[in-house]
């Protein structure tokens, strides 16, 4: 009975997830290159969960979610945080209107299926907050009124790798509420040819809208559904308890080097993480290939470094590998 | 009248104190006790003065150097009937040769509220010094330090610690040389069983009992990956337990192994995927293939082994 269940848990993955396909044909006419990037965004889209950038600038960070919103037709803002910035730039206010003599509610950018916090670490501490707070309440308080978040609600904040002056690094406890930490490199050779090229001729593609809002957010209830047996849950909680006790698997060389390790929050964002994967590969089970696909994006933000693995450049991916390597598959 | 009289009568009731120097001829340096001992009635109060101030205020001595070593000191030795025997001991020595006239040792006393000096004869002291014959004199050598033997008992722990250090270091070269001769501590070889005949005797278990029979394909799948994993990372040296199925599929792929056995392995492992993680329930041909497809692997592997092997003696 159970193997049935499956079964048809997998033909009607199979269905549900042909838009998959055609998301990432629109998505790669406009976007040369940075499949990663496309492939992480739809994760983030499909698990529910927000997404953080790393990365240099003009390496098609907005071009890539803005194209997103247009393929499924959903609202997109983009917010750039600035120093001066205040939180009600972000999540709206009540202004009081001379003509129908009472206060209406102005409701902000954050309003919006698709949100790019632009330089999310250029705001203080408070801006940040807001963002951070309706990205997980997903809803937003403005006077006496809870206004819900359109759905899907997908925030991708962004932040510069190299300039540190002037700027707010965001708490660890706020990381934690992104889903993933994607970092993104730069082109290839041919890549960048072709970006040129398109430049040169001025043939920016456009991508067609091929889904509605409410396609994602059915997409959504059927990759809950995604089958994941125990043996895969005991292994996301390996690996996640492997950054707190190394010393438990064999990893006592790493203890130094970890100052804590990932949250549980780590362990719901991976087995969320690795169900989406699971459905964009079409399908309806999860394996541990689909745990080691999304372990870096999902764990190298929630693992803390030690001053000893900073000073000798040990990087989260550097023991996220030494992690996967020791840890068995089941 | 009548009180003069009383205090004639008290004062000499006391008998005479006697006094004398232990020794009356001394070397030069050496000690002498001056020993007083007389009666007082009980309650009497006494004050020795000190004895060095006795001499400083003698002009007869003329800065002979007489030393009080130790000075004036009065001791009770007994009490009868009322009378108390008392001794008063000071110790002197001289570092001048001669005939010395050493003054009395004064001790004061009081009687219902009257003083008076204690009646002490004064003594002579001789002080001898060495002749030294100046002709015949010869002076000893300073004499080196005594050096003495070191015994056992300080030497043993020391040695019996170097030869235990000694010991272990020997064991631990020994345990490690044997173990990579494949022998044990005493020298005797160690049976260590190839990873093939292991797998293959994991495999043949599996096939035996037949697990998936009583619906246990899970336990059975896992067991014949898992026989496998373990025999691939004795194969080749790399960790298949940490690998993934298509990650250990990737990395055979430049290991020469034959077409259809890496076929048939990749469809085995992706099938052992489904039935672990997707509660896939494989037919009953699937289940009795897995076992062959796992065993063909491993004989081909460990032939491939031992030819390569050849190849490399021949060389």
């Amino acid at each position: 009975m159970e193997n049935v269940n499956i079964k048809e848990l997998n033909d009607r993955i199979q269905k549900e997830s042909a838009f998959v396909d055609i998301i990432s044909m629109e998505m790669n006419k406009v976007i040369v290159g940075q499949k990663h990037l496309v492939e992480d965004l739809l994760i983030g889209l499909l698990a529910d969960g927000h997404l953080l950038l790393e990365g240099m600038p003009g390496l098609a960070k907005t071009l890539a979610i803005s194209t997103l919103a247009d393929i499924i037709d959903a609202k997109f803002n983009r917010i750039q945080f600035t120093p001066d910035l205040l939180p009600s730039d972000i999540v709206g206010t009540m202004i009081y209107s001379q003509k129908n003599e009472q206060f209406q509610v102005k409701q902000g950018p954050v309003f919006a299926n698709f949100v790019l916090a632009d330089e999310i670490n250029r705001s203080p501490a408070k801006v940040q907050s807001a963002l951070l707070e309706a990205m997980q309440e997903r809803a937003v308080t403005i006077g006496d009124n809870t206004y819900a978040l359109p759905k899907p609600f997908l925030v991708m904040a962004t932040q510069n790798p190299i300039e540190q002056e002037g700027t707010y690094p965001l708490p660890e406890a706020q990381m934690d509420r992104f889903m993933l930490k994607v970092i993104v490199n730069y082109p290839k050779k041919d890549e960048e040819k072709q970006i040129i090229k398109m430049h040169n001729a001025q043939e920016f593609p456009k991508a067609s809208t091929v889904l509605k809002p409410e396609d994602i957010v059915r997409a959504r209830s059927v990759v809950k559904d995604v089958y994941m047996d125990e043996k895969i849950e005991r292994y996301i909680v390996d690996i996640v308890y492997a950054t707190r006790t190394p010393d438990e698997y064999g990893l006592g060389k790493i203890k130094n080097l970890i100052q804590y390790g990932a949250s549980p929050r780590a362990s719901i964002s991976l087995a969320k993480a690795a169900k989406a994967y699971a459905f964009i590969k079409r399908r309806g089970y999860v394996i541990p290939e689909d745990v080691r696909a999304v372990c870096y994006e999902v764990m190298r933000h929630r693992i803390g470094l030690t001053y000893e693995a900073e000073a000798e450049n040990i990087t989260t991916e550097n023991l996220i590998t030494e992690i996967v390597n020791i840890v068995p598959v089941p | 009248m009548a009180f003069l009289v009383m205090l004639s009568t008290t004062v000499f009731a006391q008998k005479v104190p006697k006094s004398y120097l232990t020794k009356d001829s001394v070397l030069i340096g050496d000690q002498v006790a001056w020993i007083t001992e007389f009666t007082f009635p009980e309650g009497v109060d006494l004050k020795a003065i000190p004895y060095k101030q006795t001499l400083a205020a003698d002009t007869t001595l003329r800065g002979a150097a007489i030393e009080v070593v130790k000075d004036l000191q009065i001791d009770s030795v007994s009490l009868k009937n009322g009378q108390r025997e008392l001794r008063a001991k000071m110790m002197l020595s001289a570092f001048d040769s001669g005939s010395f006239h050493l003054p009395a040792p004064v001790i004061l006393y009081s009687i219902e509220g009257m003083a008076d000096t204690l009646s002490i004869d004064p003594q002579d002291l001789y002080v001898n010094t060495i002749q030294i014959d100046t002709a015949s004199f010869k002076p000893y050598e300073i004499k080196a330090q005594e050096k003495y033997p070191i015994t056992v008992g300080e030497v043993l722990p020391w040695v019996l610690l170097a030869l235990a250090v000694a010991l272990i270091i020997w064991a631990i070269c020994r345990y490690i040389s044997m173990k990579r001769k494949n022998k044990n501590f005493f020298g005797k070889s160690v049976q260590v069983e190839p990873p093939h005949i292991t797998a293959l005797k994991k495999l043949e278990k599996l096939r035996l009992e037949k697990i998936w029979k009583v619906g246990k394909e899970k336990q059975y799948y896992t067991g014949i990956t898992d026989a496998l994993r373990n025999y691939i990372e004795s194969r080749y040296g790399f960790g298949a337990m940490e690998k993934t199925s298509s990650e250990i599929m990737d990395s055979l792929k430049d290991k020469k192994l034959d077409e259809k056995i890496f076929n048939d392995l990749d469809e085995m492992f992706a099938r052992a995927d489904l039935v672990k993680f997707a509660k896939y329930t494989p037919s009953e041909q699937d289940n009795e293939n897995a076992i062959p497809v796992a065993v063909n692997f491993v004989n081909f592997a460990y032939m491939q082994q031992l030819e390569e092997a050849k190849k490399e003696e021949v060389k």
